[in-house]
């Protein structure tokens, strides 16, 4: 076996001298080539498999000290870094167990080093045909919930903390879509991402303010080195909407050039309840279109990408007298009418979203710089009236960011500059917020070392923010200084690490300035101008072991937030019907809580893999020795995956997935919140290849068509509380060619 | 490769030409009713106006209604003329509880 690699060897230093090219080779630790191993050029966003040698080969040289990820199923993946005049001869170990944690899966993160922060990733490749949602997908991780009714509204909440508190990216740029409130949705689809990754509580020193509650940074698929152009189409139908979706994607290449197009269409109906009967305005469309262009050079290299994204958001559950005094009969269906159930009603959220951003790198033997622009525009329409909008505005964003990667001795130093102006824009007389814009500026500096399992990281931010309404003749200035260490040590199967993260959150314009009707909540809202900034300072502390068939993770923490900015209702209405919410601020807010994660994997039968998790999270107003509004229920979720690969059974049927989820009653309110009882649901998929490139999913979920109020639900306060989707059956269909 | 992508760009224009979004609801026609506040303080919404089409839609949603034939509803008698607010007006659908299920 030896003698093989020595021959792979030598014909790799041939070759490369010869042609100025790359190779690689991947064996596993019996010395035997491995194939289908996705090779992924960080830096480069490109991603290749191996031969069936356990080769793999780029044309043109790779800049000094660039990182490659290794990852094949059923192995340990592994990182690699580029030194010209080595061979790239990578060892990947069978690894049964799957934690994506520190120790066992080495990766790459692009929101930092992912051993000394919570970082969290999940891969998003066919999420398409095998989730329902983008959210839902996400509501599987532990600490993970969401807000939403239906699959039309669903957006993310981190233990605890959603909206403004949460900065999502996508692909390096801040997705700012009046998120502020429990009615806008995330703002894009699946289409064409092929990562999430996820911090966990404070973070804010490499992606600015805001992200008190964590950070979603969604990645793109990454480029494909391929000899022909390749892509797919893909449909899905689930009945719990009616829903019809379909993908396609479109990768070219060509020499140093890369091209990918993506589109989708999705129309939804109106959910099914348990008892058959239909949510009305739970409806929804979707149109979306995005394409990426690069040029990846050795020493330069370029990425520009457009995102169109249009969402037809029905809002269900409307009660015009905004008392929740409504029965449930008024607001369900009896009976669905397909020719007409499709079509927008009111009241209706129009949200348009165009995503550009160009992003550029530049490598030298020393550093690695990178900057990046993009801009963002939302509009957002909210009609309760036929002809007239209730409000319409334009919010843009602009990002820019100067970033340096380089090495001092043994510390990987990373520092940068970012700036972002966001502009809020009535189109209307009508309002909620008036017209005012913001502008953000930050410094930044993280250290990682790494040395025979110890590592440590630090690093500190300053922001400035200058918030402006000229309307409210505001004007308003507010900096910040944020700090986080964290430290991880490795023994045998142990691994420990301590993190400390702080973050800031300057008041929001909507905090600030909103006063007037929110039809889309059924809120009255008053503003309070005199807002301050937030600041947040979260420890975490994780302890991991594991063996080759079973690991466990044990993850507490604790946030504490002073100045918190809530909105709270209070015993008033307006028009003596819509409920009046006051924003207000809270002295000190406690945020705690622990995760923990289990993974076994029996040693009889290596293709079966159970994992749990369980997240408890309690939250305490130290003013009045309260909860905090919408605190999430604690949950176990559990995931039973069997790989039925190697029996070669009919119809090429290759896994049997179960997921279940436990929520416990939530008796943890504020005055005018309701409780919500405990529930569990249990959800069932198959996927099938039945020929070459074809890949099919048939599942149900909701198999025992449980009745179920989540504590989250945006609806659980109207007519008593509005259910989820009862039993549906989805099936999907994806072609790879 | 040329082919590969004509059907994609097809694809794509057939996808989003054939879902184009009717934005001008301006032509389109929608029975209104009236909210009115009873007397027990309760609100209303038995009292139907009819239906209105295009810039007539628009102009009771922008401008309100005005009462043409006098009628009393809960003791309350409102006479030719009266006019109720663009808030008062509501031409939104509800959802439809009849007997018969599509199931």
């Amino acid at each position: 076996m030896m003698l093989r690699v020595l021959v792979c060897v030598l014909f790799l230093s041939n070759v490369g001298i010869i042609f100025s090219q790359v190779q690689g080779f991947v064996v596993d630790v019996d010395n035997a080539p491995l194939s289908d191993v996705e090779v992924f050029f960080v830096d480069q966003n490109l991603v290749m498999k191996t031969n069936e040698k356990g080769l793999f080969t780029i044309d043109n040289n790779l800049p000094e000290n660039s990182y490659l990820e290794l990852y094949k199923f059923g192995y340990n993946s592994s990182v690699a870094q580029y030194r010209s005049g080595q061979d790239l001869i990578v060892v990947l170990q069978k690894m049964h167990v799957e934690l994506d944690e520190i120790g066992i899966q080495e990766n790459v993160s692009f929101l930092g080093s992912y051993k000394h922060l919570n970082i969290e990733k999940k891969s998003l490749n066919n999420n398409f045909i095998a989730s329902t949602s983008l959210v839902e997908n996400l509501n599987e991780l532990s600490g993970v919930n969401s807000i939403g009714s239906g699959l039309g509204i669903q957006k993310v909440v981190v233990r605890g903390l959603s909206g403004l508190r949460v900065a999502t990216y996508l692909n390096g740029m801040r997705i700012a879509n009046q998120e502020w409130a429990n009615d806008h949705s995330i703002g894009f689809t699946d289409l064409g991402l092929g990562r999430i990754e996820l911090i966990k509580g404070a973070s804010s020193l490499k992606f600015g303010g805001d992200a008190v509650g964590g950070v979603l940074y969604f990645q793109d698929e990454p480029f494909t080195k391929v000899n022909r152009p390749t892509g797919f189409l893909a449909s899905k139908f689930d009945n719990s909407h009616f829903l019809f979706s379909n993908q396609f994607g479109f990768k070219l290449s060509k020499q140093n050039l890369y091209f990918n197009l993506y589109g989708e269409h999705t129309a939804a109906s109106d959910y099914r309840l348990p008892d058959k009967n239909y949510l009305f305005n739970s409806r929804f469309q979707n149109q979306a279109l995005k394409f990426s262009f690069a040029r990846l050079g050795e020493k330069l290299q370029f990425i520009a990408r457009y995102q169109y994204n249009n969402d037809e958001v029905g809002i269900p559950a409307h009660d015009c007298d905004g008392l929740n005094l409504i029965t449930i009969e008024e607001i369900t269906s009896s009976s669905l009418d397909l020719s007409e159930d499709y079509e927008m009603t009111r009241p209706t959220q129009y949200i348009v979203n165009h995503l550009f951003n160009f992003e550029t790198k530049y490598f030298t033997s020393k550093i690695k710089y990178s900057f990046f622009a993009g801009y963002f525009i939302n509009n957002l329409q909210e009609f309760e009236k036929w002809t007239i909008p209730a409000f319409d505005m334009d919010l843009s964003t602009t990002n820019l960011r100067l970033n340096l990667d380089f090495e001092v001795g043994e510390l990987s130093v990373n520092t940068g500059v970012q700036y972002n102006r966001q502009e809020n824009l009535n189109n209307i007389k009508s309002r909620l917020i008036p017209d005012s814009y913001s502008n953000d500026m930050g410094v930044y500096t993280t250290i990682d070392f790494e040395k025979n399992n110890f590592g440590f990281n630090t690093g500190v931010r300053l922001d400035y923010k200058e918030i402006v309404c000229n309307d409210y003749n505001y004007n308003e200035l507010f900096n910040a200084f944020n700090s986080s260490v964290g430290v991880f040590y490795k023994k045998n199967d142990h691994l420990t690490r301590l993190t400390y993260s702080g973050s800031y959150r300057a008041p929001h314009l909507s905090e600030l300035f909103s006063n007037g009707l929110h039809h889309g909540t059924n809120r009255y809202e008053v503003c309070d101008s005199n807002l301050d900034i937030e600041h947040s300072h979260q420890f975490d502390f994780k302890y991991q072991w594991n063996d080759e068939h079973f690991g466990f993770v044990v993850n507490p923490f604790i946030q504490l937030i002073t100045d918190f900015i809530a909105i709270n209702p209070i015993d008033s209405f307006y028009l003596d019907r819509y409920r009046i919410y006051n924003y207000v601020q809270y002295d000190e807010v406690h945020i705690s809580g622990v995760e923990l994660n289990v993974h076994y994997h029996p040693h009889f039968l290596h293709n079966l893999h159970i994992e749990q998790s369980y997240s408890f999270i309690n939250t305490l107003n130290k003013a009045n020795d309260s909860n905090l509004f919408f605190t999430p229920a604690n949950k176990i979720k559990s995931k039973l995956n069997f790989d039925l690969d190697i029996y070669n059974l009919p119809f090429g049927l290759k896994k049997v997935s179960l997921y279940h989820l436990y929520a416990f009653a939530q008796n943890n309110i504020v005055s005018f919140e309701s409780a919500s009882d405990s529930y569990s649901i249990l959800n069932a998929e198959l996927l099938f290849n039945p020929l070459i490139n074809l890949s099919l999913v048939v599942g149900v979920k909701n198999i025992f068509n449980k009745e179920y109020i989540p504590h989250l639900s945006r609806i659980k306060e109207v007519a008593g509380g509005v259910p989820e989707p009862g039993r549906s059956f989805h099936v999907s269909l994806k072609y790879d060619f | 490769m040329k082919n590969h992508f004509l059907f994609l760009l097809g694809l794509s224009f057939f996808m989003f030409v054939s879902c184009e979004k009717d934005d001008d609801h301006h032509d389109e026609c929608h029975e209104c009713h009236l909210e009115i506040m009873m007397t027990n303080g309760t609100i209303d919404h038995s009292t139907d106006i009819g239906e209105f089409c295009g810039d007539d839609l628009h102009d009771v949603e922008e401008n309100g209604w005005t009462v043409n034939t006098a009628f009393e509803f809960d003791g309350v008698t409102y006479e030719e003329g009266h006019q109720f607010t663009a808030d008062q007006v509501h031409c939104e659908e509800h959802a439809d509880h009849d007997d018969h299920d599509h199931d």
